[in-house]
């Protein structure tokens, strides 16, 4: 596949002729753009930066676990304060059977909030501002609500619930107008929390990016080595929006868990 | 837009694999140690509210009890008090009793002594006037007159006394 379509984020904002903020790859690929690994990097760049999301979190989980005990310390501490308080999010959706989903939304939360907050590090960027990176998560999301779904209400249940469980005879004459319908809803959910994702993290790293640049230019007529940090408000923009996203992410996917499931069992 | 389908898939994985080795070495045992602790405190409540209720109790019974031995004192000091008393009466009375044999015996004592001292005397001086009669026996007097001087002179000596 060729890498200019791989690419979607840096491509889309190039297109636009807006630059995005420079990262440890795309630097490494400005001066060793002809070595195999730089160009693998560049290739893999959303791909790497994720991973280093995942790393971070598995590391400190590691530590955070590595030890426990009732009396916790500073680390295992913050880290407790985040799992229940993604439980208790889960659990005051989903309510108590919801627990077993906690696990999948706390990690997606964790991952996303991470991944949004590393466009504001210099030298990182946030592989949510690539589509690639959205869908992805967003496929993640479909299947695992599809197989809540059907685990829950059995295929026959499932399959009904797509139907708009007739139950009387302008029921099963709406199913034809019901059915697609309802399996569009299934597939436009997923989509659309990949671009509501993508859309905001991408216009944040536009900005900075765009503001970076007219902070470079406010000072050139000085031959500064530095530019004016005009992009500072917008990382803090930045970390507002950040977790506001993560945490739309999630709860959406949470109600779309809850709607998967037997109408009487989840809280909503 | 430029989906690439290589990168979404090796996406989805990693991120299924997140899940997987969070959920087994994080979620699992984070969220088993909030229960487990979750459940300490709540038997630690628990016990705590038993403990005060068992402590309520034990007040409760020792101030009953506290109140019953001060009760059972007052009524003993009250006995005692009054068996004081009743002591205090008998020895006052047994010490009258006592003075006013002393004093009867007192009284006949020097009452005898009082004769005896009588009849001393009575002798003394009856001795007394037979020495003065021998010594007017020198003067050559008879006896009836010498025993009729002396008498005399004993009834003038009563008269003076």
């Amino acid at each position: 596949m060729h890498a200019t379509s791989l690419i979607v984020g840096s491509h889309f904002i190039a297109s636009t002729g807006v630059k995005e903020v420079a990262n440890w790859i795309t630097v490494l690929d400005e001066f060793f753009h002809d070595v195999p690994i730089v160009q693998f990097l560049h290739h893999w760049e959303n791909v790497v930066f994720s991973l280093t999301a995942a790393f971070f979190l598995i590391t400190v989980s590691f530590l955070a676990t590595r030890k426990t005990s009732l009396i916790p310390g500073p680390l295992q501490n913050a880290v407790e304060l985040a799992v229940e308080s993604l439980d208790q999010l889960v659990a005051g959706i989903l309510g108590p059977k919801g627990r077993a989903h906690t696990p999948f939304i706390g990690t997606l939360f964790l991952f996303i909030i991470i991944q949004n907050y590393m466009g504001i590090i210099p030298g990182l960027k946030a592989p949510t501002s690539n589509l690639n990176t959205t869908i992805a998560l967003a496929t993640c999301v479909f299947f695992y609500v599809q197989a809540i779904g059907m685990k829950e209400n059995g295929l026959i249940g499932y399959v009904d619930h797509l139907m708009g469980s007739p139950r009387d005879l302008v029921g099963w004459i709406m199913v034809p107008l019901f059915l697609p319908l309802h399996v569009m809803e299934e597939f436009i959910r997923p989509l659309s929390l990949a671009f509501r994702l993508f859309g905001n993290i991408l216009g944040e790293d536009a900005l900075m990016g765009a503001m970076v640049v007219l902070g470079i230019f406010t000072l050139s007529f000085l031959h500064s080595p530095i530019g004016l940090p005009l992009q500072f408000p917008f990382m803090l923009l930045s970390l507002l929006l950040g977790t506001i996203q993560a945490l739309v992410f999630t709860l959406l996917s949470t109600i779309y868990i809850s709607l998967a499931m037997p109408h009487e069992e989840h809280g909503l | 837009m430029g989906i690439s389908i290589p990168e979404v898939l090796t996406q989805a994985f990693a991120f299924i694999l997140l899940v997987f080795l969070l959920k087994k070495f994080a979620w699992k045992p984070l969220l088993k140690l909030l229960d487990e602790r979750r459940q300490k405190i709540q038997l630690g409540l628990a016990q705590i509210e038993r403990t005060k209720s068992e402590v309520d109790a034990l007040k409760s019974d020792y101030e009953q009890r506290q109140a019953h031995i001060q009760e059972e004192m007052r009524k003993k000091l009250q006995q005692a008090i009054a068996e004081g008393k009743l002591i205090a009466k008998e020895i006052q009375e047994g010490a009258r009793g006592e003075a006013r044999a002393l004093l009867e015996k007192a009284k006949t004592d020097i009452q005898l002594e009082t004769e005896k001292a009588k009849i001393v005397l009575k002798n003394e001086i009856a001795d007394l006037a037979v020495s003065a009669a021998e010594r007017l026996i020198q003067e050559k007097m008879d006896a009836q007159k010498d025993k009729g001087l002396a008498l005399r002179f004993i009834k003038e000596l009563e008269q003076l006394k």
